[in-house]
């Protein structure tokens, strides 16, 4: 299983697949959403296997 | 995985000419910025420009783009304490920190040396007009820094998000007004001019370029933020940019167009003066902010 940390701080596991797919898996906008693993960038039809961590960045700001 | 087209580093964003690495896409930014500067005659050489300055990821990126830009021009951070509890203070010191890391000289101005009291204190009875009198205080509080430090422009971190939500918000209200206000203000001398530096430049791209130059921060939400019908638009017009790239870049240019073939409609132009009560540009006996905190106080 991935491990994903959310845009909120909190910590959930997904099945393994493209960045895109694990977005869209957890009930978000891929467009909100940016994706990082080990401070990186990741572009949406990256494959994110069992062993990444992933955090997720939300887009929106404050008010 | 993707490599970027120019150098075939490892890809972390995907424009429209292709995916970039890290550094070409901090380019692409960059140029992105300078060239919406350009395009709308912006900054002037020596020119002082009060950077309205939040801390959060808009304004942060919009602050390290201008230093990176190398203008001919003077930069001064301005950051609002609007007193909201539980979100100003992480945003005020991730501010200090950014301005200190940049370089730039920072200043705080809060709604209690404007008006006595914290945005939490006026909206105690009211929260659902949160942002309608968080932003009308804004400007006022903006407007005051900037004619302190005698600046020739104040530049905002609104994106083209928010620009083409803004649009699409005026219809909603049915505010012909605002949807048409680049030609029946007539604001003189009396307004700092406004420059918004990141409105051709996409939210999603330019936290992007936050997250690949290590400038932003996890910070807390502004707790006011659900009250907002633009949350609403913002949803809306996300999903259609996903579906359909293109329509936040296409909603800013057809307002645009619409907006230049339109006759300048003299008659409804609106003569501004000054506040009453403190002086402020009005074309009302009363300016907006002292309008909202008559009826907050």
């Amino acid at each position: 299983m991935t491990k994903v940390i959310l845009p909120e701080g909190n910590v959930t596991e997904t099945e393994a697949g493209t960045v895109e797919e694990i977005i869209f898996r957890l009930g978000f906008n891929p467009y909100e959403v940016l994706a990082t693993a080990d401070g990186c960038l990741l572009l949406g039809d990256e494959f994110c296997s069992d062993d990444v961590e992933l955090r997720l960045t939300s887009i929106v700001h404050g008010g | 995985m993707a490599d970027c087209y120019l150098c075939g580093k490892r890809a972390v964003f995907r424009t429209e000419d292709g995916p970039l690495c890290a550094e070409h896409f901090s380019k692409w930014y960059e140029n992105g910025v300078a060239n919406a500067i350009s395009r709308y005659s912006m900054v002037n050489p020596g020119d002082r420009i009060c950077v309205g300055f939040s801390g959060g990821k808009d304004s942060t990126v919009l602050l390290a783009a201008l230093c990176r830009l190398n203008l001919d021009c003077e930069l001064v951070a301005v950051t609002v304490d609007e007193g909201i509890g539980g979100y100003r203070d992480d945003t005020i010191l991730a501010a200090k920190d950014t301005a200190l890391r940049l370089g730039v000289e920072h200043r705080i101005v809060s709604f209690k040396d404007i008006c006595g009291k914290t945005l939490d204190e006026l909206l105690a009875n009211s929260p659902q007009a949160a942002c309608s009198v968080c932003g009308t205080l804004r400007r006022r509080a903006l407007n005051a820094a900037a004619r302190e430090i005698d600046a020739d422009s104040i530049a905002t971190g609104h994106c083209l998000d928010d620009e083409s939500q803004s649009v699409v918000m005026n219809y909603l209200r049915g505010d012909v007004t605002r949807a048409t206000a680049s030609f029946n203000s007539n604001s003189g001398d009396l307004f700092i001019r406004r420059i918004k530096p990141l409105c051709r430049s996409t939210e999603r791209a330019t936290v992007a370029y936050g997250l690949c130059n290590n400038l932003l921060v996890p910070l807390p939400e502004c707790p006011y933020t659900r009250y907002a019908l633009r949350k609403d638009v913002r949803t809306w017009l996300g999903k259609l940019e996903y579906e359909k790239p293109g329509t936040l870049i296409r909603i800013a240019d057809g307002q645009e167009e619409l907006l230049s073939k339109m006759p300048k409609a003299e008659g409804e132009k609106k003569i501004l003066g000054r506040c009453e009560k403190c002086g402020e540009p009005t074309s009302n006996k009363l300016c907006a902010a002292c309008q909202q905190l008559e009826r907050l106080m």
